[in-house]
């Protein structure tokens, strides 16, 4: 999921990175909802009561919302800095820093709405800003890594493409496609993900209510972990099969060696 | 390198320009603080052909008290909000109290009893002397009540 790159990125890597995000941004934005009245994955609402704050002239709630739109905005940058600062060193590492720092930011929620969480409006405000910046942080590596095909956390676009592909389907030429074909299954794959998170969140959130952000935190590890595990177990068969060469090569050498020996006492 | 720490700089500038724009602001959590009088109920759209009179907006008492009767704010002429989470709700001489917080951006109202059920409300307008909220109807009642207050 997180070990290759834009174009070497198989369908299958985008389908595992799409469902598994987008159900964690489901999640998250529901128990957002839920427990501070406002979505932190999706922006485009926002913009719009940007506006309409701006129209009622209502200056505190124009910076709050302000203060939102950048904190996505700076989380999709922080993100694809890492991505582009650090590929070069290691692949891995430089798309598992902004989930490690995603899964940090849904950790503090979590902790402090479990245990400090006072419910005043800046706690609230600020906890948004949190999670607003944790979900900016993952669209900006799903669409950096994926070239902007994977894109997890809102579902506008992603409806329209599904809308544009379902009329395409009409015709016979379009569904023999295969390239249209694997894009409909990763679209569908990210919605129905989103629904299915948004939904364990609705559901659990009377039960668990902060402790949701924990339930995200353990999906974003599957993550990190599965392509850990892959990056592991790749260069345990590689360092297998280097020593399996050197064993034959070693008995091939001995072999030739005591060759020489015979000719030369042969000779003697 | 630069150009990062440029943007980053300028994104700092930002985040400050922001705070300082924000004290100009006035915070809804200490706007709604103090005791408001109860002025009207009405709903929020009414019958087209209804739109000039007043009678089609205003809540008669009657479809009050059914909109009301599972509400905490029942029956309540003077709400007094209190800067440590309280919120009392008089009407003559009968009074009780509830816990207030401000949700999302300080649009949300959210009363919370002593049982632990909430009733949440849109607070659509907040000045200095004039609140209006809206609940939201289940009933047959059309649509959205708005309930408007005077400091």
């Amino acid at each position: 999921m997180l070990r290759k790159y834009s174009n070497s990125r198989r369908i299958s890597d985008n389908i595992k990175l799409g469902s598994l995000t987008a159900f964690t941004s489901g999640m998250v934005n529901i128990a957002s909802l839920l427990i501070f009245f406002s979505f932190s994955s999706n922006i485009t609402g926002h913009y719009a009561i940007l506006a309409a704050e701006i129209v009622k002239g209502n200056t505190y709630q124009i910076v709050v919302v302000l203060g939102w739109i950048l904190m996505f905005f700076m989380g999709s940058f922080v993100s694809n800095q890492m991505v582009i600062n650090f590929n070069k060193k290691s692949t891995y590492l430089a798309h598992s820093l902004p989930i490690l720092l995603e899964i940090i930011c849904l950790l503090v929620v979590g902790y402090y709405g479990q245990f400090f969480y006072r419910e005043t409006l800046f706690e609230t405000e600020f906890l948004l800003m949190i999670m607003l910046f944790a979900m900016g942080l993952q669209n900006g590596l799903t669409a950096s890594i994926s070239n902007f095909t994977v894109k997890t956390t809102h579902l506008t676009g992603l409806t329209t493409d599904l809308a544009i592909l379902a009329s395409m389907f009409t015709k016979k030429e379009f569904r023999d496609n295969s390239e249209l074909v694997n894009k409909s299954k990763l679209l569908l794959s990210i919605v129905v993900s989103y629904i299915v998170g948004a939904l364990a969140s609705g559901y659990t959130y009377q039960l668990l209510e902060f402790k949701v952000f924990y339930v995200v935190c353990l999906f974003l590890l599957v993550v990190l972990a599965y392509d850990f595990y892959k990056i592991k177990v790749g260069q345990i068969l590689i360092s297998r099969r280097s020593k399996s060469k050197k064993i034959t090569y070693d008995y091939d050498q001995l072999l030739a060696k005591s060759e020489d020996i015979k000719i030369e006492e042969s000779v003697f | 390198m630069k150009k990062t720490s440029f943007f980053i700089f300028i994104c700092g500038l930002l985040s400050f320009g922001l705070t300082a724009f924000l004290k100009t602001g006035k915070n809804p959590e200490k706007t709604i603080l103090g005791a408001w009088k109860e002025m009207d109920w009405e709903y929020e759209k009414t019958d087209k052909f209804l739109a000039n009179s007043t009678i089609g907006k205003t809540i008669s008492d009657l479809e009050k008290t059914e909109i009301a009767k599972d509400l905490v704010i029942h029956e309540a002429e003077t709400w007094t909000f209190e800067p440590s989470g309280n919120l009392k709700l008089k009407n003559g001489k009968t009074s009780k109290s509830v816990k207030w917080v401000l949700k999302g951006r300080g649009h949300i109202l959210q009363l919370k009893h002593a049982k632990g059920d909430t009733e949440n409300y849109q607070l659509t307008h907040l000045d200095d002397h004039r609140m209006v909220l809206n609940i939201e109807l289940d009933n047959q009642a059309r649509g959205i009540a708005k309930l408007v207050f005077s400091k």
